[in-house]
């Protein structure tokens, strides 16, 4: 019996602690804004104009 | 394989990532940036696009491999910065933009790759970068999308088939085998903690008697094994054509005094296959697979005369392994089919005049005789 309560303890705390963990991973996730920017293709679409492009690299021929 | 678009290469869509360790910390951790910002401009300001360019990001997690890869060839891209040292003139060894450590970092060494090039974008290079993945951290990443587009003109073009009159290597014909079955991480992607001269250098580069026990020399059904040893490279006997580069002809815009772009002249590639005398003091063998590296003696020439006043001392015609392996080839048919076929060698002839010094350690002056045997594998 004691067992039991011990496996049940174990396992709710193993919960609690995923739990919190994914939250606290989704907190970090918005805690800043580029988020909201880079999860929405949407919105990376209508800003595609003003993305910034790499520096040009030009070649010719065949690489 | 088609680019992606530029607001695709920067989607994180991948909901493993967003809740993964490697996101723990935010996306400024590692890029830098205004993560308060709302304005873009703003967002961006000092943002770092690739974070494993300072590998100590990487470093913090991943001490012993980041340490290691420090060392490697993917890192230093030392295989191409070496014989451009050694071809290069003294005097224009510097940093500046128009001597060889400028020219090196804005041409060679835009090929390097980084962690990230392959655990998390698409190369920079053909591909023009993007995420492999939605942003999530890949193990082993596919192959077709990292290793494939860096590699394809040569060895990945060869192993599976693509360039016209040579097969798939019997490797991934007959066994599906892919890169990483001989290329282990542990030995040579990674790194060895030793700084390398090129691919060669590495003791622990993949050989075939790691599985091909049998044709040691002394342990031997084969005849022909028994006969050349280690006289001749696996490849002389068991690869097929190749591709080789002609030329390569460094090439940059400048605007109001300030180099605004560098970029590539270069001829189309040619097949071959030729055998040539072994020129590497770190190899047993007489005779080696040789192909046309892409330089040439004014490879620099836009940049200025003379930057490569040593250019003879190193062959153009390089060592090679041709990732098209066949257990039966054309020059393996018979003793004939190789000996007294002069075509298969590196002559004088097949070299571009300007080039002959620089080659004179490869080329093979006499032929090796027919056999009049006509013995040959079945």
């Amino acid at each position: 019996m004691k067992r039991r309560n011990c496996c049940r303890l174990n396992l709710v705390t193993a919960a609690v602690l995923l739990f919190l963990s994914s939250l606290l991973c989704l907190q970090q996730a918005k805690a800043d804004s580029c988020a909201d920017c880079h999860t929405n293709l949407e919105k990376l679409k209508s800003l595609a104009p003003a993305l910034p492009e790499p520096p040009k690299k030009l070649s010719e021929g065949e690489g | 394989m088609a680019p992606l678009e530029p607001f695709e290469r920067v989607y994180v869509s991948s909901k493993e990532f967003l809740n993964s360790t490697h996101n723990a910390q935010g996306c400024t951790f590692c890029h830098n940036g205004d993560g308060k910002a709302t304005d873009m401009k703003k967002a961006h300001e000092g943002i770092i696009r690739s974070p494993d360019e300072k590998p100590d990001v990487c470093a913090q997690c991943h001490a012993d491999i980041v340490n290691r890869f420090k060392t490697s060839l993917h890192m230093t891209a030392s295989g191409m910065k070496q014989p451009l040292k050694e071809r290069w003139n003294p005097d224009k060894t510097g940093d500046g933009p128009k001597e060889l450590g400028g020219i090196f970092k804005g041409h060679c060494y835009s090929c390097h790759a980084s962690c990230g090039d392959c655990h998390v974008n698409r190369p920079k290079g053909p591909a023009k970068g993007g995420l492999l993945a939605g942003h999530t951290f890949l193990k082993t990443p596919p192959e077709d999308m990292t290793c494939g587009i860096c590699h394809s003109a040569r060895a990945g073009d060869e192993f599976y088939g693509q360039n016209p009159g040579a097969p798939a290597d019997t490797h991934v014909r007959l066994s599906g085998m892919v890169c990483l079955d001989c290329h282990k991480r542990e030995n040579a992607l990674h790194g060895t903690g030793t700084p390398l001269r090129d691919r060669y250098d590495n003791p622990l580069l993949p050989d075939c008697k790691e599985c091909h026990k049998d044709v040691l020399q002394g342990n031997t059904t084969v005849e022909q094994h028994a006969i050349h040893g280690d006289r001749l490279q696996c490849n002389v006997c068991h690869s097929v054509i190749a591709k080789n580069c002609k030329n390569c002809h460094l090439e940059y815009k400048e605007e109001d005094g300030k180099i605004t772009a560098r970029f590539y002249k270069i001829d189309h590639s040619f097949m071959a296959f030729k055998i040539g005398r072994n020129y590497r003091n770190d190899r047993p063998y007489e005779y080696v697979v040789v192909r046309h590296a892409p330089t040439t003696p004014d490879l620099a020439s836009a940049y200025g005369p003379n930057m490569m006043t040593g250019f003879n001392t190193v062959p153009t015609w390089k060592y090679a392994a041709p990732h098209n392996v066949q257990r039966l080839t054309p020059q393996n048919r018979s003793c004939d089919s190789c000996h007294g076929n002069a075509a298969l060698f590196l002559r004088k002839e097949d070299i571009v005049p300007n080039e002959l010094k620089a080659n004179s350690r490869v080329i093979v002056e006499k032929i090796p005789q027919k056999t009049g045997r006509e013995a040959g594998r079945k």
